[in-house]
């Protein structure tokens, strides 16, 4: 039942990360993003996926996806269904059932997080509809495989995770919230185990839209720089198994982190615009914070959501200020858009991924494009490769809707 | 964490029958359905077969927010149904939890339209409110709460799915009171995608609402007693396998006599669609003397998923 449902007697259970799957620009796969993101390397290049010709931005960090998929229980007929945004989701959750090995039947809950799901289906329904308006070839297909929960299930059943299959849509925090979905669903005894992801292509409509609102950098990405000019978007998936603590030792599970608090609010000022404040976002910190049972002054790292547009990143920076207090003039922060852009509905998986591998190489993502760091902000931003013992690091995801979303990680030892 | 009681303090309905949940109630008891309407379809010189949700009168307090004066259809049915299900609410911090099964469609269909056109020219008007949480933006502006806000995108089960989410919030005492909301909004688009699986089918729009609380209100009307686990099926052997798969939805349900209801009359309004089934049901039960409404929603994405409720009798008029 999903409801009611049995829930743990003994208080919050411990929920950890036993497995880790990435798709980004930087590479597929854990191992090729780890070195990426260590040293700051940018993917960035001319948008092959469509035509930009008349677009105000000609750029994005778009996958270099391989044609083969990898192999799973899905018949071929299933997998050649997929689009590009499902064969990123598939690569994520592929890689981090198979690192926590999950194999067999499992009953696990999945949560999945992405803004346009299947979106570059629905486009060529819609041109298909528009351009030949009695061509029913593949439509019904392209109908079905447009919709996210229905790509989330096939994903899910390709990795033999059995259990109701979620789909949060909130925007840019989608990934962060089905992440913190997730670790609720297993810290309040719901699930043992939850596969929780983000995923997102870039797609013509997106871009599209970004461009419209002159959202896109013409430059360079450069969050937090006082010459900042907008955001680059990009693509990719990220996915990360969640267990209780009892369930990964029980299993002898390697454990590669631990989620310790998830903090969300909704930004009541604008439909894309932040509070110049950032008052939600100090409400996610704050109450992520509280729940870990820690003080920014524990925060030995921020991965900011810093998307490189003037609005959000000083209302980031505002914010951060705000909340870490004294701590702030110390507290390193960067944003790993900076070297993938903005991926979205996945950009909160991915960073949350990206934690995970700074606590275990104890190292912090630098910003190499942020050169003049913005006066606002009153914390140290992380510009050059850096060793650093990280203890507990914090990830912030915003997004359209005043979605605000902010998890806190801690190292396993 | 132990469990608890979860309770329906409030609903509303936004739908082809007019605004107000008694409307809908009434055409579907009275079996008096509002007339489809035809809607062009580019291309095609046969319309499509739709049914629309009727202009409001009077115009709605909440039309005047600024956040309302651009915002689609779907917003606009989303919070009349809200409004009408937060109406003489208690207070206390109050979650969103949104569902949807095609989203914002029109928006997004008139964007890309002007994309495919020119994307020099595309307005930037229209790209924010074709992001599925856009609706639920609007709804957590409108009626004033910070707390969260989640949009679940999922079939006609996903009102379902969303129930338990809410039930989980307010166990976890996340917050006090939760609005879940599904909506749905008609589009040529949409009508023929529909039209690939069932020639007859007609499109319909519009929004259900309930209010759920973790004390029981004056206003309290019935108590969630279970959702189901979702059921999945395969449409590749026929409808055997659906069936079977709402059978073993049936049988996961509390035993007993329980009121059910079929709101399929309006037309295929997905996510919608189920929350006036589940509406109606309480109504029949009322009307019955039953003690127990039952919903099921068989997908359209190949999971069937149900829910039962225990009717409270309403202590205020």
């Amino acid at each position: 039942m999903l409801f009611p449902r049995a829930q743990s007697e003994s208080g919050p259970r411990r929920v950890v990360v036993t497995g880790c799957g990435m798709v980004t620009p930087l590479g597929l796969g854990v191992a090729a993003n780890t070195e990426g993101f260590r040293t700051g390397q940018t993917a960035f290049r001319p948008v092959t996926l469509f035509d930009v010709s008349r677009q105000r931005v000609h750029t994005a960090a778009e996958v270099s996806l391989p044609p083969a998929l990898p192999n799973t229980a899905l018949s071929s007929r299933q997998t050649r269904r997929l689009d590009r945004a499902g064969r990123m989701l598939l690569w994520a959750a592929h890689e981090a059932t198979q690192q926590a090995k999950w194999t067999g039947k499992r009953p696990a809950a999945c949560v999945v997080g992405t803004t346009g799901g299947g979106m570059s289906l629905g486009e060529t329904y819609l041109r298909t509809a528009l351009h030949e308006p009695l061509a029913c070839r593949q439509q019904p297909t392209r109908t079905i495989g447009y919709q996210a929960c229905r790509q989330a299930a096939v994903v899910a059943q390709a990795c033999d995770v059995r259990g109701p299959v979620n789909v949060l849509a909130n925007a840019c925090a989608s990934g962060a919230n089905a992440i913190g979905h997730a670790w609720e669903l297993v810290r309040t005894g719901r699930n043992d185990c939850v596969l929780a992801a983000g995923y997102d292509a870039i797609s013509q409509l997106i871009f599209a839209g970004f461009d419209s609102l002159q959202a896109l950098s013409p430059t360079q990405c450069r969050p937090f720089d006082m010459h900042r000019d907008g955001l680059a978007l990009g693509e990719g998936a990220a996915a990360l198994t969640l267990e209780a603590l009892e369930t990964a030792l029980a299993r002898g599970a390697t454990i590669l982190a631990e989620i310790v608090g998830y903090g969300a609010a909704t930004d009541l000022h604008h439909l894309t615009q932040p509070h110049p404040q950032g008052d939600a976002a100090v409400a996610t910190m704050t109450e992520a914070c509280r729940i870990a049972g820690i003080e920014p002054d524990d925060i030995d790292y921020v991965n900011a959501h810093g998307t490189g547009t003037p609005l959000n990143d000083s209302a980031e920076a505002a914010a951060l200020t705000r909340w870490a207090g004294a701590r702030a003039a110390t507290l390193p922060v960067s944003s790993t858009k900076a070297g993938i852009g903005h991926l979205l509905g996945a950009a909160g998986a991915v960073e949350t991924a990206v934690c995970v591998l700074a606590l275990r190489g104890q190292w912090l993502p630098p910003m190499l494009a942020t050169r003049t760091p913005d006066p606002a902000c009153g914390f140290r931003l992380v510009t050059q490769p850096e060793s650093a013992r990280v203890e507990h690091v914090m990830t912030n995801s915003f997004g359209f809707g005043g979605a605000n979303a902010t998890l806190v990680l801690r190292r396993w030892a | 964490m132990g469990l608890s009681a979860i309770f329906l303090s409030g609903s509303g309905a936004v739908s082809p029958a007019g605004w107000g949940q008694e409307k809908l109630l009434a055409a579907l008891r009275d079996g008096v359905l509002p007339a489809a309407q035809t809607l062009e379809r580019p291309g095609w010189s046969r319309p499509l077969t739709v049914r629309r949700v009727p202009v409001p009168a009077p115009r709605p307090a909440w039309a005047a927010h600024p956040r309302m004066r651009r915002a689609a259809a779907i917003s606009q049915f989303s919070a009349g149904a809200a409004e009408e299900a937060l109406r003489d609410s208690s207070q206390g911090p109050l979650g969103v939890v949104y569902c949807t099964t095609c989203g914002c469609v029109n928006y997004s269909r008139r964007f890309y339209d002007e994309v495919l056109r020119d994307p020099a020219v595309a307005s930037p008007l229209l790209f924010p409110e074709t992001v599925f949480n856009a609706p639920a933006s609007h709804l957590s502006t409108v009626f004033g709460t910070a707390a969260v806000n989640y949009t679940l995108v999922g079939d006609s089960g996903i009102f379902l799915h969303g129930l338990a989410l809410a039930a989980g919030w307010l166990e976890a005492g996340r917050v006090a009171r939760c609005l879940v909301v599904a909506a749905e909004e008609v589009d040529w688009i949409i009508a023929d995608a529909l039209h690939h699986f069932r020639k007859s089918a007609t499109l319909t729009e519009g929004a259900g609402a309930v209010l759920l609380t973790r004390e029981r209100t004056a206003r309290t009307f019935a108590e969630l007693e279970c959702v189901t686990d979702p059921e999945p099926f395969t449409l590749r052997s026929g409808r055997g396998e659906r069936t079977e798969a709402l059978q073993r939805v049936a049988s996961a349900l509390p035993r007993g006599l329980a009121a059910t209801a079929d709101a399929t009359g309006l037309g295929e309004g997905f996510s919608a669609g189920t929350v006036w089934q589940l509406l109606a049901a309480i109504e029949t039960a009322r009307q019955s003397q039953l003690s127990r409404a039952t919903v099921c929603a068989p997908g359209a994405y190949q999971e069937a998923i149900g829910a039962s409720f225990t009717i409270h009798p309403v202590t205020t008029p």
